[in-house]
């Protein structure tokens, strides 16, 4: 069934003729219709789009690559945390009951770029100072 | 995309240009870009023709003969219906950025 679905038209030859155009077009269809390409506009549409396609693909991934790393640094951020307030409870000498854990996520919206480094910072400044008054 | 124009004789301009569905018509069709140095008349008739198929799919080919006759330089004519050919295909691959290696003609 699968030959019937596909095949319909032999990507390599054209009634037994060698059609290397149309072999490397079907070759790179599915990477564009991965980028989001559609059939109409690959084959009958301007042919230099997809020099668009591949510039729009590339920053896709990069910004990608940029929210997945500040999604991995923020978790660190948050296990720090934990591992922060926890500490006192494995202190051997004078063990503590730990600190409860933030009542809500760190506030991330309306922070700039610049700012989101300091914040952790400054959280975690303060939480020291507290700890150390109250201890 | 690359484009040309021709005008036939009564000053009738005519776009032509290539895109993926109609080179791939032409090479169901029998036409190869690589039959250009053992049939380059019929090569170049058969790209000038195939040029018209993206915009004027409904032109007679005795309308398309008789405008291919009447031009002149069909040596200029068929290097920029090459590159125009070839765009569809050229647009897939990457240019690299710098190129360190270089090319050249010596005729």
């Amino acid at each position: 069934m699968g030959d019937q679905l596909v095949g319909v038209e032999s990507p390599s030859t054209e009634g037994g003729r060698k059609a290397p155009f149309t072999t490397a077009f079907w070759a790179s269809l599915p990477a564009y219709l991965e980028m989001g390409m559609t059939e109409s506009a690959f084959f009958e549409g301007d042919p230099a789009l997809c020099k668009a396609y591949r510039e729009a693909w590339k920053n896709r991934e990069k910004h990608r690559v940029e929210r997945e790393n500040w999604a991995a640094w923020l978790m660190g951020g948050y296990v720090y945390t934990a591992m922060v307030l926890t500490a006192p409870a494995f202190n051997s000498l004078k063990p503590h009951k730990p600190a409860d854990y933030m009542k809500k996520p760190m506030e991330l919206t309306g922070i700039s770029e610049e700012k989101k480094d300091d914040s952790l910072f400054e959280y975690m400044t303060a939480f020291m100072k507290r700890h150390n008054k109250n201890g | 995309m690359k484009k040309m124009v021709v005008k036939d004789k009564y000053g009738n301009p005519y776009t032509l240009e290539f895109t993926r569905e109609t080179v791939m018509q032409m090479e169901r069709s029998g036409f190869n870009i690589a039959d250009a140095e053992s049939k380059p008349m019929s090569t170049i008739r058969g790209l000038f023709e195939g040029a018209f198929l993206a915009n004027h799919k409904a032109m007679k080919p005795t309308t398309i003969e008789e405008i291919f006759t009447g031009l002149t330089n069909k040596a200029g004519l068929f290097e920029k219906l090459a590159e125009m050919y070839a765009e569809p295909y050229e647009t897939l691959m990457e240019e690299p950025e710098e190129g360190n290696a270089t090319w050249e003609i010596n005729w």
